[in-house]
């Protein structure tokens, strides 16, 4: 991932990251950390182990404790650190037993206490299904995956490792309740009967708008007016929503935290919740998730890169061009423009186009632009 | 809200197409190609009466029957006639009464494509030959187009004449390019326009190239790009070209209302399907059914409208809000918490309501019923400038976008046989049949036909429509299972992918 953010900028702006490489101080600041650095604590390591498997060189590679040290459904995990790009690895990763536990008269589970949730490192038979430790009348449980790709100081990829999966229960915790009454759609309006129709909600006839009408009033093909009244949705949207919120807030809090701590850079996030029989794999960043599955494989993300995000940047960039600082323009280049080709027609791709077309140089097109990279390095 | 949309559509439905009592034109040959480009337009204004496709060569009596909403001939080239590029099959029907004319629109030509003045329209050669000039030869395309016309068939005839040839502008300053195996060069030079009789061939990139700091090593990063790209780049930028000019000349043109627009171009090998609305492309061979295009309606482009009222809050005009809610939302709803879902959200969740969640939905309503503004079920096509919510200075353009999306082809990576066919069609015929039971008919209707016999594709269109239109009963026009029948207009091209000689 720092390769990424590196090199992209660094050869040919002189290398603009300050702190890139595993400073936990960011820019000289003496904010305490917000959590010290440690790898996961699912592999339950002293310090000293924790500093001997920094060796860039022999690289060893971590793995859980056999005798002691069980995760949930008898998950594998194994780490390695890089070959010197940073100090630290800067990966992290997290695996929990969670307990989503329905509000009672007004007391909510805060991201910082432990409140709402049961952390087991082991079970009797790995099998984690048939929990008995919380009665499942109080609440729903869930497991619970991470990982996080740490880049420019690994401050923030520990932050989620430690928090992220608080916000997940924090959101459920609000839905609960409809999540666990599974042959009941979810109301509208919490608080209100969920298959009540409010009798004067106001609709839309089918026939008396644009397109999609199979004909007008009157016409030997109008069919019975059927009114448009109310979108159904499904359990899985709410955790889906859930899931998205949580991140949000996530994020949110380690802005708010950055003026108090020390949290350097930033990392990827890539989370899996098993809930209810389903598995929610969610995906910000360029990790990846496959099932493999009777040998076939399943892809269960997609990455998150410049290329991948190209016209959404381009997109933001063009409608808020205040964002770009009068230093990039949106459009991409197949390379950098020169000064002389001003004038002169060249490639260009704009954020509404897939395919490429020649366009006159101005002066504007001059400037680096934003998405740049990955191509074909050409020598002289 | 709800007496306004009411209203909007009996007024659109009415009174804002071509003038009506115009006469139709009689027996009327291709009109003259219209360059596009700043220069003025020539041509008929596209308000003038209504018209069908050129290339059916309606004689009036057919002209009135296809404009009859009571019998709903379905119309197709008759075998006498001059034959389609290809042999491609050809089939369209009115609708039941939802507009005056048949809105629909269709265009099939075969475009060359010169790089010195304006392009030629042929309507003979079936073949591009490819005619040589100086040692260079001229690039040709052959192109399908469906258009869908929504308040008013302006827009739709505009297009079925012009986008073409937006096309073959867009294509003329690679037609060297394009036939030159190495790579596209990344500048072309200045002149480019009058180009000599020897073309330089070595890539103006690497000659002239400097880097911009004079410390680093010699060399740079660049991209390659495809000639297909290139081809991709002209299409989208054609669409956009295409839209431009509707916007200048609506008002001297009289053009009404807007159009999605399906538009297939064959070149150098390639198949090249541009999508901007709510037709449909699927390919079937050897049984198989390969979907060449996606559906743009405010459901699939939901995060995308969500995202521009984010941005551009003002586009919403103080009546939309840019959340969207299952229902409505009620003023003694205030305060409670309801289910919502936001621009960068595929799940939903809950949230306080507040006074501005009273607005109307940006996107509301299910399926064929989502609308954007409460007025428009497609979100992508040409034309519209114009549209506003009803009763408000609200438009609606902003939101729609004239871009396509292109999917592309490859011809020769597989031997096409006689059955397998490319099939167009507007939302009258995949409302009602679905991508199985279409590919069920093509097969079945191509069975029955000699594989070398060329009237074979007009009869799988003619039955398409038919099926799809279905057979006046006492309820209505009924399909064989007795389900309502499209009371859309319906339009479909069958177009071959194999056999001798269709293609060079």
């Amino acid at each position: 991932m720092l390769t990424r953010v590196k090199s992209a900028v660094a050869n040919f702006m002189g290398g603009i990251m300050a702190g890139s490489s595993g400073s936990e101080h960011g820019s000289g600041s003496d904010l305490p950390l917000r959590f010290p650095y440690g790898r996961p604590e699912f592999l339950g390591l002293s310090a000293d182990e924790v500093e001997c498997s920094a060796d860039h060189i022999a690289r060893p590679i971590l793995i859980l404790n056999k005798e002691t040290k069980r995760l949930p459904w008898t998950t594998g995990y194994a780490e390695v650190i890089n070959a010197g790009k940073s100090t630290h690895n800067e990966d992290q990763a997290s695996c929990e037993v969670l307990f989503v536990k329905k509000k009672t008269g007004g007391t909510n589970s805060t991201p910082n206490k432990n409140t709402s949730t049961k952390r087991r490192s082991s079970l009797p038979n790995g099998e984690g299904l048939q929990l008995k430790e919380n009665s499942e009348n109080d609440g729903i449980n869930l497991y619970y995956w991470s990982l996080f790709d740490g880049h420019a100081g690994s401050g923030a990829a520990v932050v989620a490792s430690k928090l992220l999966h608080h916000h997940i229960v924090e959101q459920l915790q609000e839905i609960v309740e409809i999540l666990k009454n599974s042959a009941v759609l979810p109301p509208t309006c919490l608080g209100e009967e969920p298959e009540s129709m409010v009798a004067n909600s106001r609709t839309l006839t089918r026939a008396a708008s644009l397109r999609g009408g199979a004909g007008a009033p009157g016409s030997p093909n109008t069919p019975p007016t059927r009114f448009f009244t109310e979108k159904k949705i499904q359990h899985e949207s709410l955790v889906t929503g859930a899931i998205e919120s949580a991140f949000k807030e996530m994020d949110l809090q380690i802005e708010r935290e950055r003026t108090v701590y020390s949290i350097s850079g930033g990392c990827t996030a890539l989370v899996v919740v098993y809930m209810l029989g389903k598995l929610y794999v969610a995906n910000a960043g360029d990790s990846r998730a496959i099932i493999i599955r009777n040998k076939e494989v399943i892809p269960m993300s997609s990455e998150f890169t410049p290329e991948t995000e190209r016209q959404r940047l381009q997109y933001l960039a063009f409608m808020q061009p205040h964002l770009l600082g009068n230093e990039f323009t949106h459009l991409e280049f197949p390379r950098r423009v020169q000064r002389k080709e001003v004038g002169k027609r060249m490639l260009y791709r704009d954020f509404n186009m897939t395919g490429w077309a020649y366009k006159s140089i101005e002066e504007d097109d001059l400037k680096f632009p934003l998405i740049y990279g990955e191509g074909k390095k050409v020598g002289m | 809200m709800l007496g306004r949309v009411r209203t909007a559509m009996a007024q659109l439905v009415g009174g804002l197409g071509p003038a009506p009592g115009a006469q139709p034109p009689r027996d009327s040959p291709a009109p003259p190609p219209v360059p596009p480009g700043p220069s003025a337009c020539r041509g008929p204004p596209a308000g003038g009466g209504f018209s069908r496709p050129a290339f059916l060569q309606l004689t009036s009596e057919e002209l009135q029957r296809a404009d009859d909403h009571a019998g709903r001939v379905v119309q197709s080239p008759r075998e006498s006639r001059r034959r389609l590029p290809w042999s491609t099959g050809y089939a369209e029907v009115i609708n039941a009464g939802k507009s005056q004319h048949n809105e629909d629109q269709a265009c099939c030509e075969v475009v060359v494509v010169d790089r010195r003045c304006s392009p030629r329209c042929n309507p003979v050669p079936k073949e591009c030959t490819g005619e040589a000039e100086g040692g260079r030869k001229d690039l040709c395309f052959h192109y399908w187009g469906l258009f869908d016309g929504h308040a008013g068939s302006g827009a739709a005839v505009m297009a079925s004449k012009l986008l073409h040839l937006h096309i073959c502008d867009q294509l003329r300053d690679l037609v060297d390019i394009l036939q030159d195996s190495s790579p596209p060069p990344l500048c072309l030079p200045s002149d480019s326009r009058a180009l000599p009789a020897e073309r330089n061939r070595a890539p103006l990139a690497h000659a002239d190239a400097e880097l911009p700091n004079d410390a680093l090593p010699r060399f740079h990063l660049e991209k390659a790009v495809s000639h297909e790209s290139l081809v991709i780049g002209a299409i989208e930028n054609a669409f956009k070209r295409m839209d431009e000019q509707i916007e200048r000349e609506r008002t001297t043109r009289l053009v009404a209302g807007g159009c999605c627009a399906l538009a297939v171009v064959y070149l150098l090998g390639k198949v090249y399907v541009a999508n901007a609305g709510d037709s449909r492309a699927i390919i079937i061979r050897n049984g198989e059914i390969i979907p060449m295009s996606r559906e743009f309606t405010p459901e699939t482009e939901r995060q995308r409208l969500q995202f521009l009222g984010v941005l551009r809050p003002e586009l919403l005009g103080n009546e939309f809000t840019h959340l969207e809610f299952p229902r409505r939302i009620q003023h003694k709803e205030l305060g409670k918490k309801m289910l919502y879902r936001d621009q960068n959200m595929n799940g939903w969740a809950y949230k306080r309501i507040e006074e501005d969640d009273l607005k109307f939905p940006l996107i509301y309503g299910e399926g064929k019923k989502a609308r954007v503004m409460a007025t428009i079920g497609v979100t992508r096509g040409l034309g519209d400038h114009d549209l506003k919510v009803y009763n408000s200075n609200i438009h609606i353009k902003p939101f729609l976008s004239c871009v396509p999306e292109v999917r592309v082809y490859d011809l020769t990576q597989y031997e096409h046989c006689p059955d397998d066919v490319l099939v167009l069609g507007t939302d009258g015929l995949w409302d009602v049949t679905n991508d199985r039971e279409v590919a069920d008919v093509v097969t079945e209707v191509l069975m029955g036909y000699e594989p070398n016999d060329p009237c074979r594709y007009t009869v799988a269109a003619y039955e398409l429509v038919v099926r799809s239109r279905g057979v006046l009963k006492e309820r209505g026009w009924r399909l064989a299972n007795d389900k309502l029948g499209s009371g859309d207009d319906i339009s479909v091209f069958v177009i071959p992918l194999g056999g001798p000689g269709n293609y060079t």
